[in-house]
Formats: C-alpha cells, structure tokens, sequence
C-alpha cells in the first residue's frame, strides 16, 4: 500500500491527487458499472466516490486494503443511485407517467451482445435480482472476490455473503436448467 | 452411500462454491458425489453456473471503456476544496502536561480574575444595542464597568432592555439568578468587606446576608455555577481567608442563618455544586500540600457525612480533574473524569452515593471532555479532526474544521467546549491567525455545523467558559485580556439557520448567569427524556435498521427514546407494519430461506411464521397508509408472493392465523397500488401493463370483493385515448374509488369517480398535467410549483420553481400535507407543512447541514399528526422524526435523527403505532 500517496493526498498535493484518481479509477469505473450497469452513471458513481474516498482519506486505517475500503465505499455510493431510481419511479408512478421523464436509455445497437437463448434469460435474471443477492454474485463472479472479502465491503457477516451466494446461485441455477431444457 | 446426507450434500457443494469446506468436508463431499448420480449432477451444474457468470459478465462490461479522461479532470478541481487537514506538532504528552498545568492554575486564575475586575474606571464607549423583540423574556443578568463602576446589569439575549439594576458607588458583581428566576445573588464591597447581598429582580428589597468583617464570595470561575440550592432556599459561600490562602464555606439559608460545611484548613476548591435533589454537596478539592491528587468529597447538605471518593484511585498516580463533572438526574450519582499524569490516560468514574462505590465507565488515551449517557468526548490531539464524540455503538463523528481555519487549534484552552443543559454542544476553535471559530453538535455529534460563517470577531484572548441559556436558545461568553473583559451573546437556534448573524457585544462585561424562566428546570441533564408527545405517548414508530449488521425490526419513540431491536434476528427482518389496534406487527423476514411474512407482538413475542410456500412473499408497501396490507378490522393481511422467479407476483389475502389462504390476482403489481377500502369490503390493486416491465410504466386499476369475486377492471370504463394514473383514491365510505387519466401525452388530465356498487364513472374535473393528490374536489398539482386548484378555478401556490428536485408530498389521514422535498442542483432539502387546501403554507424544516442532503425517502405521518418521519439516504440512510406541533411554531426545531442504514440498501417505510 502506497502510504506516501495517501499521506500526500491527505494534504491536497494536487499530483498526488491526480496518480491517486489514475490508479484507482478503471477499478471503482468497472465495480460502478457492473453494478449500475449504466456507463454514464458509472462514470458519475466514479467521480463522487473518488471524491468522497479523498474526503475521508482521514478515516482510512488500514484496517482493509487500500481497494477493498475504495469498493466499500463505491458499493454505497452505487446502492445509493439505485435507491434513487427506485425512488424515482415510484414518483413516476405517482404522478401516473404524467411527467414522462422517466426514460430508458437506449442502448445503442452495436452494443448489443446478441446471445444464445440461455444466457439471455440469464443476464434477465441477474437484471431482475435484488441487489441483496445481485451485488454479492456481481463481486463474487465478475470482480473474482473471495467471500471475507465482499464481507468486508458490504460490512455484513461472511455468513451472510454465503448465505446470498446461495439464495442467488440457486435462483440463477433454475433459469440455466430452464434455459437448457 | 457416504455419511452425509443430500441435503448436507447441497450445503456442501454450495459452500465448496465459495471456497469454505476444509479437507474433511471436501473428502466427505467427494465421497458423497461418487455414490449419488443426482447429487453429483447438481454438483456439476453449479460448477458451470460461474462460467456462465463470468462469460456473461465479462461479455457485457469488458467493452465498455471508461472513464474518460473527464473523471481525472473533475475530481483533482474538487479535491482542491477539500480541506487539508490539521497537523499537530505537539505531542499529547505535551498538551497532557499543559492541562495539568491550566488545572493547577484555576484556583490562583479564580483570586486573580476577583481582583482583576476592581480596575480602573473606563468610559463607556458602546453603541446603543438593537432592542427588538424577543420571542420570551429571559433576562441576562452579568456585571459591567460600563458607567465607570462595577455594578450589575441586565438584558435580554438581543441587546434589548439593558438595565443597571445596582447603580451603586461600590463593585458590585457576580450575579447569580435564583431557581425561580425572582431573585438575584451577588457580591458587593459596600461594607468596606465583599459581602453577599440579594434582590429582586427589579433591583427592590436589597438584602445583606453575610456581615463578618471578612471577604465572601461565590466559589467558581464557571458561569454556570449555581451557588443556589435547587429549591432556592440557601445559597453556597465561602469566606476568603488569610488573603485568599484559605476558605471556608457556609450554606447560608436566605434569611442569613448559617451553617458550615466540615472543609477547613486551607484546600483550594475547583468545583463546587450542589446534586439535583439538594441533598448533597460535591467539591473538587486541590490541595497544596498535595497539588499533584486532586480529591473529590461529597458531602451531605447539612455539612455531615463527608467522603471521599478518591481515595482509593491510583494512589501512586498523580490526579487531576478536567472541568467537567456532572449529577445523575436523580442525584444518586456523580460523574468527572480524571486525568492521569504518569500513565497519560483519562477516565470517567461514577461515584455512586447509594453504596459509596467508584465505578470506572470508560477509558481513553485521549482528553476526554466529559462522557454522558455512554457517550464520550474526546479531543485527539493526534487527529486532523481532533475533537470526537464517541457512541456506545462504537461508532463516533468527528468535528473536522474547514479550510478557512486550516490550523484549527481545539485544545488551546480549557473552555473550548461546553454540553448544554439539553445535551447540545457548542465548540470553540482558535485558528493559528488569531480567528475563533464556532461549531454546534447535538448531543451525541450525529449532527454537526460551523454556527457562523465568519469568525468571531475577537483574537487572541482567553475566553471564559461559554454558558448556555437554559432553552439551549442562547449562548455567552466572556473574551478576556489584560483587565478588561467583553461578552458576546449568540442567538443559537437563529444562527442554526442564518449563519450570517453576529452575536452581541457587550463591552466590559463578564459574570453572565441566565434567568430561569417559571416552570424551567435549571438541571435538565435528563438521560432519558420521556416523549414530549402529549396526544399520543405511547405511540411507537417501527422501522427496519441495519444498525447492528443486518436488518431487525426496531421501535422508539417518537423523540427517540426506547430503541429496541424487536426481532434481533441474523435473518433480514424487514417492512413492520403495525395491526389498526395497535398490537401487533406484520413482517417480512428471510429466515428460512424464503421471504416469508411473520407476524409479533409490538414487543417482538408471540413469533407467527403466517407463510411457508417455498417462495418470496411480500407486505405491500405502506405508503402513507393508504396501502396498508392490514384489513380495517384487523383480521385479514395482503400479501403478494412471487412465482415465475419474481417476474409475476400473486396478491392474497389472508387471517392473520395464516388460515384461509384466497388468490386474489396475478400479474406484475405496482409496488404501492394495493389497497382495502375504508369499509373493508373491497380490495384495490395496480398491475404493471406495459409490454417491457423495465422501460415503461403503465397502470392497470383492478377492484375486487373481499371474498375473490367480481373483479373490475376500470380502464374499461374510460375512453380508450385516456391512461390510468396512480395512486386512487378511496371514498370515505369505501363505496368509490377515484383516479385520475390523461391524454394528448399527459397534457390532460380528468378525475373520475367510479361508484362500486352501481359500477358507473362520473367525471368530475379536468386539470392540466402534474395532479400529484386529488380530495374533496381540491387538487394539488406540481410542475414547477405547487398549485392546490379548487374547482371553481381559484389556487393557492407553494412557489418552488424549480422542477429538477426530488419531492414527496405525503397526505396525512387528517388532510394535511408535507412536502418535502431535495433540490441536488442546490443541495438543499426543505420541508413544508400545509392545510388541505393549500390556504395555510408554513416551512417546518430548512436546512443546508449535510445531513440532510441525500435522498428523500417518504414521509410517513404520525396518526395524531403530530409526527411526521423521513429517511435521508446519502452514505447511510437515517430515519428522521420531527415534532411538527413545535416545527411549526419555531423552525429552529431539529427532527431526532436514527441511523438505519448503512451497510444495506434501504427502502424502508417506518410505520406508525395506531392509537386506537
């Protein structure tokens, strides 16, 4: 761990700043996105908590690693603009899609990953996952962390994280068999 | 076959998965596999199911590249606001020393600050105050040189009123009001000898209660203390002795009859008081044949019974007291924390006067200013954010000074901080420049501000300690140098909210006291403060809080006293909502595997699991009760339960047995669209009818009996150019359901009433877009603003202007509103209270503090509608309860704040206690 770029930027070196943001940023980019799975929300999610991690540089004691404490602090910043979707659409639904600015993104064709029919369903099932389950299977099998991990960036027992591996794993694990099938 | 069984097998494979079997668990695992074909499978299955993961994962987000260059960009311009923090060359030993050496100082500071005010004449040379009204008619009561002698003075907090009530040749000073807020104590040299006199508070009927031809005084250098005992009957004096080398001290009643406590020889008292019940007398001695232990005795008020409670601390240690100590409410106990020299450590004891036992409550490497209610505070001269309140919870916040005091110098004085009598705190902070800065906390640093956004006005001086008014409204203090002396008052609770103001300066001036007013406890250090609700008091607020690391259901009350964790449970317990009687509380929890809804008494017992299909079910969301789950009667519960891997939701109903089990509807249920009707006998509902449930919302209204006849879909009945809108609407007698339609893509909007028992639709208005409530022909529409439309075309506006904030506008079952609303362009989070028709409008909450700036979650009306409760979500989510009956009379008034959430996403709605 790198103590004398932290301690720098805990003084405000500007340079410091900016090889702090270059280290990190791809890493807390790529948690945001599989996450928020939005590349412009990401990209949002990556900058506040980039910001939020060089406020708080203070209460950092090395208790983690320097990333897990950085994916803590992502995971938050992320579940927070989730909650603020759902917030938002139950506004929409308030006010009877009267507003309409609720809109989907539209992915752009090229980005489309056409897929065989079970994968389809899979990628839906994960979409449709709360993120109690969709996050720990996200960190477990997209970012390879082991379980004391996510627990630690979740801040919930290791039990917990198993405990939603499974509930998850055994949803996924019907819609493969139906997709299979 | 091995020695496990399939199911263990199950466990095993799935734990093998995330890499938590040891070899004897990999052994009988693979032992287990070899001999069971079904199992081994299973087993193969889950292995690809991480493969699939990872392909569709990496499929999906490895192409995507990011971020731009802009993050780098964006983030260093920010960080450049974000303050460096504070760095200390001086060690805490160092400080530890320093503080033992101010400790050892106060008693010489005391005689010397007692001669220093008999100076030398001076001119006035104040400007006359601002006099405008005050909202009560607390005085001040402090001594001033202003007319070229001392004498005593009073005002009100602003300035106002400034009145010499001695007017007297002699020094007068020292004034100190009586519990009752009538009298005044103080100290004058009419005789030729500082004596104690009193009066009224008019300045009539002058008493001299100590003659002997020697000096009397009050015993203390902090303003706040009170020499009166706390029926107001006798009065705490020393007699100067020796010139000041020795004291004695007598209770004199007011009528002058004395009596003298059993401390003579010559110790020098630090701190005297009287406990809250008048019963004793506690003194903090120094004694200079032993200046390096300070003692603490208590004695009884009578002058019998003197002990010692430090006797037995450390004896080899060297003992100091820091400025703090305090009396239970009851007066059974006392607490200070002392400091050790040797071992540089301080410790808070509670000496316990029941059985004259010291109990240690907690211990810290750093200054501790005091420790209340299992909370401590701390200053760490080795942190950047050196001074910290640290809860229970182990948990703690810190007070981090800005960039316009870099070098935020906390701890260069004694007097730094101080609680006030309802548990907030003010704190001080001198920047190397020469600037004083305030902060204000609450009681346990949850919530904490700068109280002004410039300095005040004063460098380089010593300031006395700050003493709070008994509302926690005002504060004083005194900034000393050389002999001379100014006040400043600071109106607290309006700096709260327009930190631009100044306090008020009153020029040679020092010795503030504040007057009681009638029916006000000077004491108020109430651990645990009963509700201050008078309508409903018992009345509980049910929550789902992650605070010990899952999620439990909880209750308090409403001012936040009684938490309790009702299911404690390593399950997610979640979504409470309380039965119409009151008693009981239905619940999701996932403690078997499934979210299953479970049923409890409000005080957690008598557990009722009342679903058990292997599938997820839910408690429709409760928002603003209109979609209570809970039939009129309380006999019945609504619940929904997933199939088809949660895509389709089915909608039951239920007894609250778990019995008699009827399918309602199926389909994709809008979140919040399940009803009753007010007279039970019918059940609404929402259903999701766009194509794509993910891009598009479009309602479906539905009705049904009770009983799972005589469905209705109401879209049938409105023309086919028209979309439903949610929320509906029941009528008061349950016999009507009213929504709302547009057309022309939401340009229009028209009301309709649909009548259950002839099954017809009459329209009854149409309005332009944004109808956000609909009752008793008052529409309440927002677009940039609030308009409240009556029918017959008038309105009344809630100006916002402003169409980019996240609002909720929940109506209570009175007819009142609160909106609420978080503006991110302007970071700014307010909150309105109105009347039905929107004819009375009055702001109940207003601030910028960064506690409140997150997301707005819904506002939840207490039944009384007293209450209304919030969660605020930014890094952690907070339920918020604010007292709307005093949030409308004085907005000043803080909601009490409870930290639900922080390691779980949280969309929780608290729920209300009925009153039945």
């Amino acid at each position: 761990m790198d103590y004398q770029l932290i301690e720098l930027c805990r003084v405000g070196d500007s340079s410091a700043i900016e090889h702090f943001v270059q280290t990190y940023q791809q890493d807390i980019y790529r948690l945001a996105l599989s996450i928020l799975d939005d590349s412009t929300e990401a990209e949002e999610a990556t900058q506040d908590s980039l910001l939020a991690a060089l406020r708080s540089l203070d209460s950092f004691r090395g208790a983690s690693s320097l990333t897990t404490w950085l994916y803590s602090i992502t995971v938050n910043i992320c579940r927070t603009r989730l909650q603020r979707h759902k917030r938002r659409a139950g506004l929409i639904e308030t006010l009877g899609g009267i507003l309409r600015i609720y809109k989907t993104r539209q992915e752009g064709v090229e980005e489309r990953v056409i897929q065989d029919e079970s994968e389809e369903g899979l990628w839906r099932a994960i979409h449709r996952m709360d993120e109690k389950h969709r996050i720990p299977i996200v960190l477990r099998y997209y970012h390879d962390l082991s379980v004391a991990e996510i627990a630690t960036i979740l801040q919930i027992p290791e039990g917990t994280v198993h405990s939603r591996l499974n509930t998850a794993r055994r949803q996924l694990h019907e819609v493969l068999k139906e997709g299979f099938s | 076959m091995s020695g496990i069984s399939h199911q263990q097998a199950i466990q095993l494979i799935h734990r093998r998965l995330d890499g938590l079997l040891n070899q004897t668990q990999l052994s009988s695992l693979d032992e287990h596999l070899r001999s069971c074909y079904e199992c081994s499978a299973y087993a193969s299955e889950m292995d690809l199911l991480p493969l699939h993961l990872r392909h569709e994962f990496h499929t999906r987000w490895d192409k995507k590249s990011g971020p731009s260059q802009n993050v780098v960009e964006h983030v260093t311009t920010k960080a450049r606001n974000i303050p460096a923090p504070n760095r200390f060359s001086s060690g805490t030993k160092l400080f530890a020393g320093a503080m033992a050496l101010i400790l050892l100082g106060v008693a010489i500071n005391f005689v010397i600050s007692q001669l220093q005010r008999i100076s030398p004449i001076t001119t006035v040379t104040d400007e006359p105050v601002d006099s405008s009204p005050l909202a009560e008619n607390r005085l001040l009561a402090f001594t001033s040189d202003q007319n070229g002698n001392f004498d005593i003075y009073t005002m009100h907090a602003d300035g106002a009123d400034l009145t010499n009530l001695t007017n007297n040749p002699a020094s007068d000073t020292n004034p100190k009001w009586s519990p009752d807020g009538k009298r005044i104590a103080f100290e004058s040299n009419r005789d030729g000898f500082r004596q104690i006199y009193l009066m009224n508070a008019d300045s009539s009927n002058v008493v001299q209660l100590t003659k002997d031809e020697s000096d009397h005084a009050f015993l203390s250098d902090d303003n706040d203390f009170n020499p009166w005992s706390p029926d107001g009957s006798r009065l705490l004096i020393a007699e100067i002795l020796q010139g000041g080398a020795s004291w004695k001290l007598y209770v004199p009643d007011v009528n002058g009859e004395q009596q003298t406590l059993p401390v003579d020889e010559s110790p020098t008292l630090s701190a005297i008081s009287w406990s809250p019940d008048g019963q004793h007398i506690a003194l903090q001695v120094n004694d200079p044949q032993n200046p390096d232990r300070n003692r603490l005795y208590i004695v009884n008020a009578d002058g019998s019974d003197i002990r010692e409670f430090t006797g037995s601390i450390r004896q080899n240690e060297s003992l100091f007291f820091t400025s703090d100590y305090h009396w239970s409410p009851d007066g059974q106990s006392l607490f200070f924390v002392a400091f050790f020299l040797k071992t540089d450590h301080w410790t808070v004891y509670e000496a316990r006067l029941v059985d004259n036992s010291l109990i240690e409550r907690a211990t810290t490497k750093h200054l501790m200013y005091g420790w209340w209610n299992d909370i401590y505070v701390i200053n760490n001269a080795s942190s950047s954010a050196p001074f910290e309140w640290v809860r229970p919870d182990g948990t703690s916040s810190k007070l981090n000074p800005d960039e316009k005091c870099r070098y935020l110098d906390l701890y260069q004085s004694d007097n730094t901080a101080k609680r006030s009598p309802n548990g907030n705190w003010v704190v001080t902070g001198q920047c190397s420049n020469g600037d004083t800065w305030l902060y204000w906390a609450n009681s346990d640093g949850t919530q904490i501000k700068r109280l002004l956004d410039s300095p005040i006005p004063i460098t380089n001086t010593h300031l006395s300690p700050i003493s709070w008014s008994p509302d926690d409204k005002f504060m004083v203090f005194a900034a000393n140098w050389s002999d001379e002396s100014d006040l400043y008052v600071l109106d607290v609770s309006e700096a709260l909210n327009d930190p631009s103001i100044q306090p008020v300066k009153i020029s040679k001036s020092f010795s503030p006291s504040w007057q009681p007013v009638v029916a006000e406890n000077i004491v108020k250090e109430i651990p645990t403060p009963q509700p201050t609700s008078t309508s409903s008091p018992g009345s509980l607020l049910a929550f789902t809080s992650d605070q010990n690391g899952n999620l439990d259901i909880y209750t308090m009350h409403a001012d936040g006293t009684g938490l309790t964790n009702i299911t404690d449970d390593p399950a997610s317990d979640s979504n409470p909502i309380w039965s119409p009687d009151g008693k009981h509380i239905a619940f999701e929890s996932d403690r078997d595997g499934f979210i299953q809804i479970y049923l409890m008494d409000s005080d957690g017992s008598n557990l009722i699991q009342l679903t058990n299909d292997k599938a997820d079910h839910e408690l429709n969301l409760n928002l603003d009760r209109k979609y209570n789950p809970w039939s009129p009667d309380g006999s019945k519960l609504l619940f929904l339960q997933s199939s088809s891997g949660g895509e389709i939701w089915n909608l039951y109903v239920m007894g609250i047995d778990g019995e008699n089990k009827l399918l309602l509807a199926n389909g994709r249920f809008s979140f919040n669209g399940v009803s009753w009707s007010p007279d039970g006998k019918h059940i609404g509902y929402v259903l999701n009818e766009s194509p794509n449930p993910q891009e598009t919302f479009s309602p479906g209204i539905y009705v049904v009996d009770t009983d799972g006849n005589n469905p209705r879909e109401l879209k049938k009945y409105v023309p086919q150019n028209e979309s439903l809108g949610v929320p509906y609407y029941w009528s008061s007698d349950g016999q009507s359901i009213i929504f709302v339609t547009s057309k022309d893509n939401g340009q229009h909007q028209t009301v309709y009433e649909f009548n259950l028992r002839t099954d017809t639709l009459l329209q009854k208005e149409t309005l332009k877009p944004g109808v956000m409530d609909w009752q008793n022909d008052v529409s309440l529409i927002w677009d940039k603003d609030f308009v409240w439309q009556y029918s017959d075309g008038t309105s009344n506006t809630l100006a916002w202007n402003n169409s980019s904030c996240l609002v909720d506008v929940t109506r209570s079952s009175h007819g009142n509103f609160a909106i609420g609303a978080y503006c991110p362009d302007r970071q700014n989070f307010k909150l309105y209270w109105t009347n039905s028709d929107g004819s009375t409008i009055k702001q109940i909450l207003d601030s910028s503090k960064s506690t409140f700036i997150g997301e707005l979650g819904d506002i939840v009306w207490s039944w009384d509608d007293q209450y209304v409760a919030f969660t605020i979500t930014s890094a952690k989510t907070s339920l918020y309860i604010l007292n709307v009956e005093d949030a409308l009379k004085d907005l000043s008034i803080e909601p009490e704040q409870v930290v639900i959430g922080g390691h779980e996403l949280l969309y929780a709605i608290p729920s209300w206690q009925p009153q039945p």
